[in-house]
């Protein structure tokens, strides 16, 4: 394999490789969904589309791509155009087209529209709330409220030659620029806390079983090996032994600088989903706690091997080193990888992966229940609780109390229930034209104010936006909010089965026939002999009252 | 005028009517009607005086569940006592009562606002009342029993439920009411799941001794179980054949041979119950009146045709709980008779 090589273009490191056939080029950007607030969550993916929007179709393939930690622009072509689309990319991250902002927001929109939340979304809502990772999971709030300037100053404090990477197959033509401005040096997120802790359980509206855990990367590949052994074990159990399921994978998805999400997920025959689940969290645990066998590392160094002759594998090595080199480390060559591997030992998997198992995570179907043995729940609930105006429900359309004040915001259930926002802390506030209000905090629990559910509910759209920041406040579009009852009316005294009962009742021909089918009944119960002559007139009776009882049932019906 | 008699059949003597069953909150026991008496007149002082005489956990349990029937609460029994424990446990334990009743027992689609509001305000106050009772008398397992019937009804997590059966567990393994409520509140109607569910019912199964009440709870958790398959994922066959289910059979006569017909039983005012419950189960379990009707004969005797409240058969039949009893007691009685025609299955596997 060529050795991979470390240059620069115009203070841009460039890990390059020195591979035949096209040139294939990424510029990486250490920004992705974790940067972005909540409210802006989306704004890297909206300079990424602005800034590939000039160049419409080109006979070479290119692309632009926001992960949770990065933000890339690949192309696959001739050296020539390799530097055609580096050199225009670099330009649009400059000076944006924002002549392209409405359009370009409206197709993220329809890209958006499209998107499901999955698994690995909700694992990051859960673990780490609305901000940091947790902001991954979110839908992108940032169609809704960034303007073409916060675009720019978006792409002018992340896009810049501090900490980008340039990545390609081969060397490129001398001369080439990057002319992207210097920038400075983007502070370290601060590190979110994990909102879990133990084995917790989370029930939701999916086909698929989930279990996973947070680790930190290093530079021995135990971690990935161990993942990947949990994986294998994980998949022999379920596929090739009680064939509960079809697909078994793990996913490994860098969230933050030297941590990853490891999630090993697998479908099922909805009534073996506890078999399911049971499967792949003893995989996984036990990977973590006694590490992978000598068999299972042997295999999977010989997977390495063979993997290792394939191009994807040398490509995979410069993102890796480019992560590297952001680090600060010098880069590693593919023959050093694989040694690092075939060094592995189960207890260097152990020493990386038992620490993560502080916080397990499961997520499964809702029919599995809410709470499962040797699992926690996930709770739902605040801690504290602020003082303010109360508003009382309407009947009917919610429950418990809703307190606003100065503070924040709580919805209580009860008195040992609530759920808070404070307005210091708010991710998002999102606002809809017909009042309704969606206040989401840190921790991802959100109150969500019906200005229809509650008395004297019609003030609180105004105080909500009263003490909503105008940076987390979130515009939704026209129509697109939850909808009020159809009758929006205070309430009839009655519920619809007891009008209709006091309908029935009030009917006198209906009454008449009611007392026709108990005196039959009563006859019949009382003789099992047809009547005598002397009681024919009780048939006649009945029968009278049983052209009643058809006519006003009639009535009734019109 | 014949119209409204049924006639005698012309031949044939009259078959005698079952004797009338009454299902009794006291379970026909004197000092519970005594009990019940002094509740209806509102004579706390009697209760009180009656109750600080009263040792041991189940008997005690059996008489606060009585006086939990108060309504309304004599409020002067707390303050003319002091602030004693036992007024404070009574309180808590009527509150639990006077909740539930403000919400219904139906789903909670069918719990109208007021009703949702006044049972969550008194449960909170309940929960006052239950954790100063537990304050006072720490080695008492009642309050902390009540006290899992309140983190049902607050929605407080699983946790915490199984936490407070851990309390009642340290003071009195396997007390009968806790476990069943604890069974209760882990069932998937209530947020938790079947596999909870069973996993609570089981371990009690597993390690309590040899007699101990506790072991109910995996009555219980079939009859929930059933009740989940038929009420909820409306499953009729599947409910109509879960009883039938040869390892169901197996694991509910293993659980009362360790129970209520071990000779390591003990009889205190709370057998009744259990009895009651593992009769029913006993009776259902199998196919027909073949394998197990025939274990459950020798339960009814004791229950004489006053069986307690609050049990599996209330579950089950709703307000045809007296008749249903008579008819499956006699159904147990005539299999007892004939003994049974096939060995009960001993395990799932011999089914």
């Amino acid at each position: 394999m060529p050795p991979i090589t470390l240059s620069s273009i115009d203070g841009v490191p460039v890990i390059a490789a020195g591979l035949d056939g096209p040139v294939l080029a990424a510029l990486s950007f250490p920004v992705g969904a974790v940067n972005e607030p909540l409210a802006q969550r989306g704004i890297s993916h909206i300079v990424e589309h602005l800034a590939l929007s000039g160049l419409g179709s080109r006979p070479y393939q290119y692309n632009g791509q926001v992960s949770p930690t990065t933000t890339t622009f690949s192309v696959q072509g001739t050296p020539a155009q390799v530097v055609e689309f580096l050199a225009h990319v670099c330009h649009a991250l400059r000076d944006l087209p924002l002549d392209r902002f409405d359009d370009e927001v409206r197709i993220l929109k329809v890209e958006a529209a499209g998107r499901r939340t999955g698994q690995v979304d909700l694992d990051l809502i859960t673990r780490f709330g609305a901000v940091g990772p947790g902001a991954v999971g979110w839908r992108e709030y940032g169609l809704q409220s960034t303007t073409a300037a916060a675009a720019q100053q978006w792409a002018d404090r992340w896009f810049v030659r501090f900490g980008a990477v340039l990545m390609t197959s081969s060397p490129l033509p001398d001369g080439m620029t990057l002319p992207l401005p210097l920038g400075e040096p983007a502070a370290a997120a601060a590190p979110r806390e994990v909102l879990l802790s133990g084995r917790c359980w989370l029930p939701v509206d999916t086909k698929l079983v989930s279990v996973s855990v947070v680790r930190d990367s290093t530079d021995i590949p135990g971690g990935t090996l161990g993942i990947e052994a949990a994986r294998e074990r994980a998949y022999a159990a379920l596929r090739t032994r009680t064939a509960l399921s079809y697909s078994v994978n793990a996913i490994q998805l860098p969230i933050a600088d030297r941590r990853l999400l490891c999630q090993l997920v697998a479908d099922g025959d909805p009534s073996a989903y506890a078999s399911v689940l049971e499967q792949i969290a003893s995989a996984l645990t036990d990977v973590c706690e006694h590490g992978p066998t000598e068999e299972e590392l042997a295999f999977l160094r010989e997977r390495h091997q063979l993997s290792a002759q394939d191009r994807g594998a040398i490509l995979s090595m410069l993102s890796l080193n480019a992560s590297r080199i952001l680090r600060g480390q010098g880069v590693i060559q593919l023959e050093e990888y694989i040694d690092s591997i075939n060094a592995v030992t189960p207890q260097n998997v152990v020493d990386i992966l038992a620490p993560s198992l502080v916080a397990v995570l499961a997520i499964g179907p809702k029919s599995l229940g809410d709470a499962l043995p040797g699992w926690r729940e996930v709770s739902g609930w605040s801690g504290h609780r602020v003082t303010g105006e109360v508003f009382l429900p309407r009947l009917g359309r919610e429950r418990g109390t809703l307190t606003i004040g100065p503070d924040g915001v709580t919805w209580a259930l009860h008195d040992r229930a609530c759920r808070t926002v404070r307005w210091d802390e708010c991710a998002a506030g999102l606002c809809w034209d017909n009042g309704a209000r969606r206040v989401i905090g840190p921790d991802g629990l959100g109150v969500v104010v019906h200005p229809w559910a509650w008395i004297d509910g019609e003030r609180l759209p105004i105080l909500v936006d009263q003490y909503l920041g105008a940076g987390v406040r979130v515009v939704m579009d026209p129509g697109t909010g939850p909808k009020p009852p159809v009758d929006t009316g205070p309430p009839a005294a009655a519920s619809g089965g007891r009008r209709r009962l006091r309908r029935l009742v009030s009917n006198p021909w209906l009454v008449l026939s009611v007392c026709a089918v108990v005196l039959v009944a009563c006859v019949i119960a009382g003789d099992q002999y047809l009547p005598s002559s002397d009681e024919s007139y009780i048939w006649i009776l009945c029968v009278g009252l049983g052209v009643l009882s058809v006519r006003s049932a009639r009535r009734v019906r019109r | 005028m014949r119209l409204f008699s049924r006639p005698q059949p012309p031949h044939g003597p009259a078959t005698p009517p079952p004797p009338p069953v009454t299902f009794d909150p006291a379970a026909g026991d004197p000092q519970g009607h005594q009990m019940m008496r002094w509740v209806a007149a509102g004579d706390w002082r009697s209760a009180h005086q009656f109750l600080e005489g009263v040792t041991g956990w189940d008997d005690r349990s059996y008489f606060l569940r009585l006086i939990s029937r108060w309504d309304p609460f004599p409020e002067e029994w707390i303050s003319a006592t002091g602030g004693s424990q036992l007024a404070f446990l009574a309180r808590g334990m009527q509150r639990v009562q006077a909740a539930w009743r403000a919400r219904g027992s139906g789903k909670g689609e069918t719990v109208t606002e007021q009703g949702w509001k006044e049972f969550f305000a008194v449960l909170n106050l309940a929960e006052d009342d239950l954790a100063r009772a537990a304050e006072l008398v720490p080695e008492d397992p009642v309050p902390w029993t009540s006290r899992i019937t309140v983190a049902r009804g607050l929605e407080m997590s699983k946790e915490e439920v199984l936490r407070r059966l851990g309390e009642v567990n340290a003071r009195a393994p396997g007390f009968r009411p806790a476990y069943v409520t604890a069974v209760v509140s882990v069932a998937q109607k209530w947020r938790g799941s079947h596999a909870l569910m069973f996993d609570v019912a089981r371990e009690a199964n597993r390690t309590l001794p040899a007699g101990n009440p506790g072991r109910v709870a995996i009555a219980w958790a079939h009859a929930l179980r059933f009740q989940y398959y038929l009420g909820w994922e409306k499953a009729r066959d599947t409910a109509l054949g879960y009883y039938k289910d040869p390892a169901v059979g197996a694991e509910i006569l293993g659980a009362a041979e360790a129970c209520v017909l071990s000779p390591g039983f003990p009889e205190t005012l709370d057998s009744p119950w259990p009895r009651a419950d593992f009769a029913l189960s006993l009776a259902l379990a199998g196919d027909g009146d073949i394998a197990y009707r025939h274990r459950s004969a020798a339960l009814f005797p004791p229950l004489g045709d006053s069986p307690p409240v609050d049990t599996l058969w209330r579950e089950r039949y709703g307000g045809k709980e007296g008749e249903q009893f008579a008819r499956i007691r006699q159904l147990s009685f005539r299999a007892a008779a004939a003994g049974p025609t096939q060995p009960a299955p001993a395990s799932p596997s011999q089914g």
